[in-house]
């Protein structure tokens, strides 16, 4: 590359590096300033005082649920989202008809505003009108009814479930575009060679969709980290906290309760976790190609 | 090992016939060559033949079991794709012991074949090398060695040799020609190079849009060429097909190329006389059995020299004669430049005569010959 081309090409990245900059290290800044007061508003000047938020944090009676709960979120949703996504990958690969036309259904969950699913999952979980046991009592199959998001045993699960439900089509498709890139020639010698269907996914397919899965967990990770609009709409962290996770309980702290300092303690420490595992995570996977 | 039979085989894709009617018995042991310019539908048998590919009408029987219906792993074939086809995450010992691995054999039997397979190959060093860290010519070698660790009824290999550089392919040529002798294996493999069907084929298959144009040894390929197709295709260069007619005057029979008049021995121009409906034809002659000299000699015609190529130990001159151009191989002290004149003439008994309509050959002077044998 010359010189010229490489001014050229800085040009046009500056716009986005100034105002990547700007967004993610000086509101980032700003955030752990605030963090370490006691603010309870944004305008009203506020007593400096050290790690005392996050020292709270630690103590509050939360924060093990909090952890806890984020910890199963994490696992389950992603763990599900990854599954699914890989097995409607393959179902679709099959070349079935009206490939297109599943591609695009399968992506309206994540096109779709998380708030407008939380109310369709409402719908569904809701325990007297809800679809589930509505259906389930049309069927005559009253004693499956549960409580669903009612329950302080089901909240979680059934926040986790729609979160799977909304990011499913997304790596289903990241899945998908891993299989096709890679040379036809490899399954049809594997075939030839006397490979099961099963056989040619487990030992061919599924170790070469390593590209897709790193993309897939970074979009997920970062996304049961931040993990809100789906939980709020559906249970608000409850019941009694059953379904609490890192985002429901800043929130609550920051705009509810107006502890503004202690929200923005919550939010940092969001921030650094997602930096200790996602930054090696993404070093790694780059470096590695 | 098996014989390989197929039966009238055709293979569309949409609007495309790629495989017409195409009939060919291979025998057992056999090494076959199918070879024809890009897109005549080689890599469509192949694929028929291991069952990835549907055919649209017509059988395919191997040994005496047909298989037309039957799906990849029953048919028992080993194949070598073009690009091989190597599984990138394994190594090379795991992408021989693939075939093996998934048939659940254990894993002593498994380590033991590899072990032999690689010896055979002279891939033992590598084993543990994944394809990415491999040279072209190790990457074929390890795909063989996929193809050959079971004993497969029939193997087929799509231009097994295409990726290899020039060097590489020719000590390749011999290396898979043992081998199959070794193997003793019925063997179909798909090419575009002559050269390489010739050296290696015990038959060969010329293909030409889809059919066969000829099916026999290479001498029969190279010696009595069914139709202009397969002469023009086979040879380095390739027959030369001049266009021309037959007159007999006076009592003497000449050919007319272009303006110029060559007369033809009496028991040739008889024969051919006897054989044609029209006396438009086809003169086919190889730039071997054309002599040229630098002077006039009796019953030789004048040419210009057209170029000169050295070969190192000959030359390839190509003539001018009115319109054609005609190439001969030659001495290396052949003097003459580009844009002298050069005297050259035929040896009739080596001179094929094509029908210009159909293409199909009437008749040659190796008939005679061919006949005593
Ligand atoms: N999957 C396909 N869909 C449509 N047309 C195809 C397909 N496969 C092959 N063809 C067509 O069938 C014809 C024969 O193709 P084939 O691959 O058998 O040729 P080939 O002799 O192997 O050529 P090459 O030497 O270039 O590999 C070509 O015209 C090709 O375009
Ligand atoms: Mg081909």
């Amino acid at each position: 590359m010359d010189r010229k081309t490489k001014i050229f090409i800085f040009l046009f990245l500056l716009p986005a590096v100034v105002g990547l900059g700007l967004y993610a290290y000086y509101f980032s800044g700003w955030n752990l300033s605030i963090s370490m007061t006691n603010a309870r508003s944004l305008i009203f000047p506020a007593e400096f005082i050290g790690l005392g938020n996050y020292e709270r944090f630690l103590g509050d009676s939360v924060f093990i649920t909090v952890v806890k709960n984020t910890a199963i979120f994490t696992v389950l949703f992603m763990g599900g989202t990854l599954l699914l996504g890989l097995l409607l990958a393959i179902l679709i690969d099959q070349g079935i008809k009206g490939e297109g036309l599943y591609k695009v259904i399968i992506l309206i969950p994540m096109a779709m505003p998380m708030v407008i699913s939380g109310v369709l999952w409402s719908w569904m979980f809701s325990p007297r009108m809800g679809v589930i046991n509505s259906l389930l009592r049309v069927l005559h199959l009253d004693f499956l009814t549960q409580p669903w998001i009612t329950s302080t045993s089901q909240a979680l699960l059934c926040v986790i479930i729609a979160y799977i439900w909304v990011f499913t089509g997304f790596v289903a498709l990241l899945y998908l575009a891993n299989i096709r890139s890679l040379p036809n020639e490899q399954s049809e010698s594997a075939r030839v060679d006397g490979a099961s269907k099963f056989q040619l996914y487990w030992r061919v397919i599924i170790p070469q969709l390593r590209p897709a899965t790193v993309m897939a967990f970074a979009v997920l990770f970062l996304n049961s980290l931040v993990a809100f609009d789906l939980v709020w709409t559906l249970t608000m962290g409850g019941p009694a906290g059953s379904s609490e996770l890192l985002g429901t309980l800043m929130y609550k702290q920051t705009f509810q309760w107006n502890y503004f300092g202690y929200g923005a303690a919550i939010a940092q420490i969001m921030f650094i976790i997602s930096m200790v595992v996602m930054v090696p995570y993404l070093y790694r996977s780059i470096r590695r190609r | 090992m098996s014989k390989v039979t197929l039966n009238g085989l055709t293979k569309r894709f949409g609007k495309v016939e790629a495989v017409k009617n195409v009939t060919l018995k291979i025998r057992d042991g056999e090494f076959v060559a199918l070879l024809g310019p890009s897109g005549c539908g080689k890599t469509t048998i192949l694929r028929c033949i291991a069952g990835l590919e549907k055919p649209d009408e017509g059988d395919i029987y191997i040994g005496d079991k047909m298989v037309t219906r039957l799906s990849p792993p029953d048919r028992n074939v080993s194949m070598v794709f073009q690009s091989y086809a190597l599984y990138p995450h394994m190594t090379a010992f795991d992408n021989i012991a693939f075939p093996l691995w998934i048939r659940k054999r254990p894993r002593d039997e498994i380590r033991e074949k590899v072990k032999k397979t690689a010896e055979i190959l002279e891939i033992s060093e590598f084993l543990n090398r994944k394809p990415g860290e491999l040279s072209g010519g190790q990457c074929q070698r390890v795909a063989l060695g996929r193809a050959i660790i079971r004993n497969p009824a029939v193997f087929l290999l799509d231009e097994p040799l295409a990726n290899l550089d020039a060097k590489l392919r020719i000590s390749a040529r011999g290396e898979l020609k043992r081998l199959q002798k070794q193997l003793g294996a019925t063997m179909i493999f798909v090419t575009h190079d002559q050269v390489e069907a010739m050296t290696m084929a015990e038959r060969i298959a010329v293909m030409n849009n889809g059919v066969i144009e000829q099916f026999g040894s290479t001498d029969e390929i190279y010696q009595q060429p069914a139709n202009m197709f397969v002469s023009g295709f086979i040879g380095t260069p390739a027959m030369n097909l001049i266009k021309c007619s037959l007159v007999e005057r006076g009592g003497s029979i000449s050919l007319i190329l272009d303006t110029n008049t060559l007369p033809v021995p009496d028991s040739i121009g008889r024969a051919l006389i006897e054989k044609i409906k029209s006396s438009d034809m086809v003169f086919g002659i190889r730039p071997e059995d054309i002599s040229i000299h630098e002077k006039n000699k009796p019953n030789s015609y004048k040419t210009k020299v057209y170029v000169v190529e050295p070969l190192g130990n000959e030359k390839l001159v190509t003539v001018e004669m009115g319109n054609t151009y005609s190439k001969v191989r030659t001495r290396l002290d052949f003097k003459q430049e580009i844009g002298e004149n050069a005297w050259v003439d035929f040896d009739w008994n080596r001179a094929y005569f094509f029908d210009k309509r159909t293409g199909k050959v009437i008749m040659h002077g190796l008939n005679k010959s061919a006949n005593r044998r």
